[in-house]
C-alpha cells in the first residue's frame, strides 16, 4: 500500500472516531431533554405502556392541562419577574463593585475577594433559615422581593469573581488613552470598558440567570402559593392523590426551558472573544 | 504648541524615590527625547506630564499654566503609547475623532478633522476598519492620527515604535520626523534607543536613577559626554573604556596603559599617577593614520557589509574597532589601530565625569 493511501486511510479513521465521540457526547447531553419532550406529547396510558413506546401521535393535552388547569402561568410570571429582577440587580451591582476590585488598590481588598468566594462556597440551607427569619421580622416573607434579594446575595459573589478577571485583563492603557482624549473616568467606563467587558457580562448575566431561574430551595421556603416560582409549581405535580403527573410535570418543563434557550441564543453572538484583539500589541 | 517646563519635579511610590528633582525647560516647537536604561524613570516623568501620574512635589508648567493639579484632559495634550491603546470597538474614523467627539465639536467638523489627519498619514482608505483588521504599521500610524487629530499643545510619545520589527520601526521614526516638521508641535518623546533618540530629536535629555545625566544637541552628547554613563550610553557600538594612569612628558598629557603603552590625550591635565579611564569611540579607531597605536590579537571579527566590527585584546581589555568593510582581518591575527588625541575621552575613574575641557 502507497504512503499516500495509508495517510488517507488514518485520516478516514480519524474521522469517524471523532464523529462517534461527538454523537456520543451529543447524546448523553440531548437525551434527557429528547426524553422529556416525548414523556410531554404522550397521554397518560402512553407513559406507563412497557415497553416503551418509540412511534405514536403527538397529544397536547399535557401543554393544554398546565396552561389551562393549573397555577403554571402564575408561577411562571413570578419566575420572569424575580430573574429578571435579581439578574439586573446583580449585574447593577456586581459589575461596579468587580470593576473597583479590578482597578483599585484599598486595604482589605483580598479579605473582601475571599469573604465573598467563602458565601458562595457555604450552602445554601446554611443562610437560608437566617435569611428565612430576617425576612419574616422585616415583614417580608412570601413576597417576590425576598427571593430576589436571596438570589442577588447568592449570585454576587459569582458575578464579581468573573468580571473582575475581565476588567483586569483589559488593558489600562484604553482608559488612559480616554482620559487623554477628554473623558472622565465615569465616561471612560461608559464608553470604553463597557462595551469591551460584554462578552464577561453576557457570560455573568447568564450564570446569574441559571442560578435564579432553576433554584428551587430558595423559593420553596420563601414564597407561598401566591409567589412561588415555576420549580416550586413543578414539585407540586409529584406526589399527590393521584400519582404523580409526568405529563404535567415535562410539559411544564418543556415550557420553562424555553425562555432559557431563547436567551442564550440572542446572546451567545455576544460571547465572542476576542474583541479586544488588535488593540494593543 | 507651548514650552514645558519642569522645576524640581519629584515622583515616590510609598517609600521609593523614582524621580529625584528634575529641572527641564523644553521650548515652544522642540523635539526633544527623554532616553535612559529600564527603570531610569522616563516613561513616569512623561506621564507626570500628561497627568496620569500625580507628581509628589515640585511643577510642571505647559505653556505659562501650572498643571500640576489639572486633569489630563485640562493639560491639552495627545499621547501615542507604546502599544497604541486604540479602542476595539471603534473603526480607524471614530478613534481618530473621540476626541472632538467627547469635546463635543459638530459632526462635520470631526469629519473634516479626521479626513485631513487621515491624508497626512495615508490613512484614508483605512477608516471604516477596526484595529483587529489593521498591520503593526497601520495601528502605530492611527495611534498617530489620533493626537495629530485635536492639535494639541504637546505630543507625548511613550516608546512608540518598540512594537515594530527594524525595518518598520526605521521608516516610521522617519515618518514621525516627517510629522513634527510638519505641524511643528513641542513633542516630547521616551525612548530607550538611543539611535531613535538621535535621530529624531533636537534636544536630548539621558536619564539615569530618576535623574538627568546630560542634557544637550544630539552631537554634543556624542562628543562631549559629560560622565561614563552618558558615554557608554550614547554611540553604537558602546565607546570603548580602559583604566590609566595620568602623566606627561614635554610635549604635553598622556595617559599610560597597563601595559605601558602611553596615550597621549588632548584638552586635559593629568597630574602624574592620577588614576583616570579612557574612552574611545569604535569608529574613532582607524588602521591608519597618526596617533596612539593599540595593538593586540584579534578575538572576533564581525562583517556587517561596509563596515566591520573587529573585537581585539589590548592587555587584557577587549577592545572593538569599526573599520572600512573592505579592510580584511582574521580571527587570531594581529591588529593594530590608531587613535588621535582629540578623540580620546578622559574620565576621573572615581567621580566618572569627563576631565577633557569643552
Amino acid at each position: 500500500m502507497s504512503g499516500f493511501a495509508r495517510g488517507k486511510r488514518r485520516k478516514f479513521t480519524s474521522y469517524v472516531l471523532t464523529y462517534a465521540g461527538l454523537v456520543s457526547l451529543f447524546l448523553v447531553f440531548v437525551f434527557p431533554l429528547l426524553w422529556i419532550v416525548g414523556i410531554s406529547l404522550k397521554t397518560r396510558e402512553q407513559i406507563f405502556t412497557n415497553p416503551p413506546v418509540f412511534f405514536w401521535i403527538p397529544t397536547f393535552e399535557n401543554y393544554v392541562h398546565v396552561l389551562t388547569q393549573s397555577d403554571f402561568l402564575a408561577s411562571f410570571g413570578n419566575s420572569l419577574v424575580v430573574t429578571t429582577a435579581s439578574v439586573t440587580l446583580s449585574l447593577l451591582i456586581g459589575i461596579p463593585a468587580s470593576y473597583t476590585f479590578a482597578r483599585f488598590h484599598f486595604p482589605g481588598r483580598g479579605v473582601a475577594m475571599i469573604t465573598l468566594l467563602i458565601m458562595r462556597m457555604l450552602p445554601p440551607v446554611a443562610i437560608l433559615l437566617p435569611l428565612f427569619v430576617l425576612f419574616k421580622a422585616v415583614g417580608l416573607s412570601n413576597t417576590r422581593i425576598s427571593v430576589i434579594i436571596a438570589y442577588t446575595t447568592f449570585s454576587l459573589p459569582l458575578i464579581v469573581w468573573v468580571m473582575k478577571d475581565y476588567f483586569a485583563n483589559l488593558p489600562k492603557e484604553l482608559e488612559e488613552a480616554a482620559y487623554i482624549d477628554g473623558a472622565s473616568r465615569m465616561l471612560a467606563f461608559r464608553r470604553i470598558v463597557l462595551p469591551l467587558a460584554r462578552p464577561g457580562i453576557v457570560t455573568a448575566a447568564i450564570l446569574s440567570l441559571l442560578l435564579a431561574w432553576n433554584d428551587f430551595i430558595f423559593a420553596a421556603i420563601l414564597t407561598n402559593n401566591a409567589t412561588r416560582t415555576s420549580p416550586v409549581l413543578l414539585a407540586s405535580y409529584a406526589g399527590g392523590e393521584t400519582g404523580t403527573n409526568w405529563g404535567a410535570i415535562t410539559a411544564s418543563g418543556v415550557l420553562v426551558v424555553i425562555p432559557v434557550i431563547i436567551f442564550s441564543l440572542i446572546v451567545q453572538k455576544h460571547l465572542v472573544q476576542g474583541l479586544s484583539s488588535g488593540t494593543v500589541k | 504648541m507651548a514650552s514645558v517646563q519642569m522645576t524640581d519635579v519629584r515622583k515616590s511610590f510609598g517609600a521609593v524615590d523614582v524621580i529625584h528633582g528634575i529641572d527641564l525647560m523644553i521650548e515652544d516647537g522642540a523635539f526633544v527625547a527623554l532616553v535612559g536604561p529600564s527603570g531610569c524613570g522616563k516613561s513616569t516623568l512623561l506621564r507626570m506630564i500628561a497627568g496620569l501620574e500625580e507628581t509628589s512635589g515640585g511643577e510642571i508648567a505647559i505653556g505659562n499654566r501650572v498643571v500640576n493639579d489639572l486633569t489630563p484632559r485640562e493639560r491639552n495634550i495627545a499621547m501615542v503609547f507604546q502599544n497604541y491603546a486604540l479602542y476595539p470597538h471603534m473603526t480607524v474614523a471614530e478613534n481618530m475623532g473621540f476626541n472632538l467627539k467627547l469635546a463635543k465639536k459638530p459632526q462635520a467638523e470631526i469629519d473634516a478633522r479626521v479626513s485631513e489627519a487621515a491624508r497626512m498619514l495615508g490613512l484614508t482608505p483605512l477608516l471604516d476598519r477596526r484595529p483587529s483588521q489593521l498591520s503593526g504599521g497601520q495601528r502605530q500610524r492611527v495611534a498617530m492620527g489620533r493626537a495629530v487629530v485635536r492639535k494639541p499643545q504637546v505630543f507625548l510619545f511613550d516608546e512608540p515604535l518598540s512594537n515594530l520589527d527594524a525595518k518598520l520601526r526605521v521608516q516610521m521614526r522617519s515618518e514621525i520626523k516627517g510629522l513634527h516638521q510638519k505641524v511643528r508641535t513641542t513633542s516630547i518623546y521616551v525612548t530607550h534607543d538611543q539611535i531613535e533618540a538621535m535621530t529624531l530629536a533636537d534636544h536630548i535629555v539621558v536619564m539615569h536613577g530618576g535623574r538627568i545625566e546630560q542634557q544637550g544637541h544630539p552631537m554634543e552628547l556624542y562628543r562631549r559626554p559629560a560622565n561614563l554613563f552618558v558615554a557608554g550610553f550614547i554611540g553604537t557600538p558602546a565607546m570603548n573604556f580602559v583604566d590609566a594612569v595620568g602623566g606627561s612628558d614635554d610635549r604635553g598629557p598622556l595617559a599610560k596603559l597597563p601595559g605601558g603603552e602611553a596615550i597621549r590625550v588632548d584638552g586635559v591635565r593629568l597630574d602624574e599617577g592620577r588614576p583616570v579611564t579612557l574612552g574611545f569611540r569604535p569608529e574613532h579607531l582607524a588602521t591608519h593614520g597618526a596617533g596612539a597605536r593599540l595593538k593586540g590579537p584579534a578575538r572576533f571579527v564581525e562583517p556587517t557589509g561596509a563596515l566591520t566590527h573587529v573585537t581585539f585584546d589590548v592587555g587584557g581589555h577587549n577592545i572593538v574597532a569599526v573599520i572600512d568593510g573592505e579592510h580584511q582581518v582574521a580571527t587570531g591575527q594581529a591588529f593594530e589601530v590608531s587613535v588621535a588625541p582629540e578623540l580620546v575621552h578622559v574620565f576621573d575613574r572615581q567621580s566618572g565625569m569627563r576631565l577633557n575641557a569643552a
